[in-house]
């Protein structure tokens, strides 16, 4: 398994911290669809985007991911 | 608020050398599920282009 | 600015005496030739030490806050018809002033808490450049005469032109004369260069950004984590700093220098719109960490994103707590 991943090209990791009201359902709806979309994104859902505190993006970052998209 | 939060953190990352286009904003709303996936395209295209992280990542072990 | 230095002495008296302010903060000569030190003076007779001059360095409006908030504390021990009213007076010069003003904005404490004392500056002497400038060597005596330092040292006698030792921040102050005072002592100074403040920023933004984080990653090497910068800012005043949080732990306390730029990263970019540019955390900085090129930075964005000079007025709100629908920038926002 670890060969098999090693071997694997470099795929970006990206953390979405998302809005439960907005983006959140927004992607349940792309889901619900059946919309394609790339799998690199881990979703993060807060209730809010004025709940995120810039710390989350920075330790997102420090953390190892490759980008962090935030929306509303 | 939440934006101009994030307007300023973007600035400021980008101005001590870690690229802008890693930390990204954006509005989708709950009926934008195609914008949804556009969106996470646009992304993952970006970050694709900037290559791995390595400025700011804690190395551990 | 002896002339000045009397003014003050005695408007300190007559404030003490009438009880107008419980105890004022401000600056006497310091142990060590050519430094001054805050002090805070509670008797008429103390007043005397007080001096006002270009050695003046630290912005007094950090204890402030620190003797508000233990006064609060402890009259909370006090029976509520038994609490007492403190009033602080301050020697406040054009950044001490703006710091106030954001405390202020900040409801950290009510206007009739303070008494202010409002001094002109043209400028303090930073004493790494001083140290510098004069070759490392010890100074064993020194005094300030006209527009010149001079120096005994242990390498002779030596002499610096005022000018060439201000602090970068005096240099390109903007508000160099008290925004807001209760009482003025001296009459307002001269401008300084305001224009080029923002040229250092200008500079390093037109570098690529890989030289940008080759220097930033640099300057941060430095930092032992002493958290002096965090102890000398009148803008750092939370209870439990982020750095010390352990539930969540925000940043690691051990030495991975990741941990260190993030440290610095979040402690810089909590000033959005609160740094008043005083330069107290440059001048404590044991390390010389160049600080003022990402502080600066971020002045600049409070003003060119959302028109905001920190603490310039009492009637503006922090920039991050308000909102404008027609003038914010939309250009971070992506679109795909």
């Amino acid at each position: 398994m670890a060969e098999n991943l090693a071997s694997k090209e470099w795929e970006p990791k990206i953390v979405a911290i998302v809005c439960n009201w907005c983006t959140y359902a927004g992607a349940d709806l792309a889901g619900i669809s059946r919309i394609q979309y790339p799998t690199n994104v881990r979703i993060i859902r807060v209730p809010c985007t004025g709940r995120i505190n810039p710390f989350y993006i920075v330790k997102a970052l420090q953390d190892g991911a490759d980008g962090v998209l935030v929306s509303g | 608020m939440a934006r101009r939060k994030f307007a300023t953190l973007k600035s400021f990352l980008n101005y001590i050398g870690v690229e802008g286009d890693r930390t990204i904003f954006t509005w989708v709303s709950a009926s934008e599920g195609d914008r949804f996936a556009q969106v996470i395209k646009g992304v993952t295209a970006k970050v694709r282009a900037l290559g791995p992280a390595n400025k700011l990542v804690k190395k551990f072990g | 600015m002896e002339n000045i230095e009397t003014k003050l002495r005695e408007e300190a008296k007559r404030l003490l005496l009438e009880k107008k302010v419980d105890v004022i903060i401000g600056y006497e000569k310091g142990t060590l030739p050519l430094t001054a030190t805050p002090c805070f003076v509670t008797t008429p007779e103390e007043a005397d030490n007080l001096v006002w001059n270009h050695l003046c360095t630290q912005n007094p409006v950090k204890f402030v806050h620190d003797l508000i908030t233990q006064h609060k504390n402890a009259q909370k021990r006090v029976k509520p018809e038994d609490r007492k009213k403190k009033v602080i007076g301050v020697v406040a010069r054009g950044c001490a002033t703006r710091s106030l003003i954001i405390q202020l904005q900040e409801r950290q404490y009510e206007r009739a808490d303070v008494y202010i004392i409002g001094v002109p500056c043209e400028g303090y002497v930073d004493g790494k450049a001083l140290k510098s400038a004069i070759g490392g060597v010890d100074i064993t005596e020194g005094s300030i005469d006209g527009d010149q330092i001079k120096m005994k040292t242990s390498d002779g006698d030596k002499a610096v032109a005022l000018k060439d030792v201000l602090a970068a921040s005096c240099r390109t102050c903007r508000f160099n004369n008290p925004i807001i005072s209760d009482t003025m002592v001296g009459s307002p100074a001269a401008a300084m260069n305001p224009d080029a403040e923002y040229n250092e920023v200008k500079e390093f933004e037109g570098k690529t950004v890989e030289e940008r984080w080759a220097y930033y990653s640099k300057e941060m090497e430095k930092c032992i984590r002493c958290n002096a910068c965090r102890q000398a800012c009148p803008s750092c005043y939370c209870p439990t700093c982020f750095a010390e949080q352990s539930q969540p732990q925000w940043v690691g306390i051990g030495e991975d220098k990741t941990d260190t730029q993030v440290f610095q990263l979040m402690r810089l970019y909590h000033m959005v719109g609160r740094c008043v540019d005083c330069g107290s955390c440059v001048a404590v900085c044991p390390m010389g960490v160049d600080l003022r090129k990402f502080l600066k930075k971020i002045d600049k964005d409070g003003w060119e994103l959302f028109g905001n000079r920190a603490g310039s007025s009492m009637d503006d709100m922090p920039p991050l707590g308000k909102y404008d629908e027609h003038h914010d920038k939309e250009d971070f926002v992506f679109n795909p």
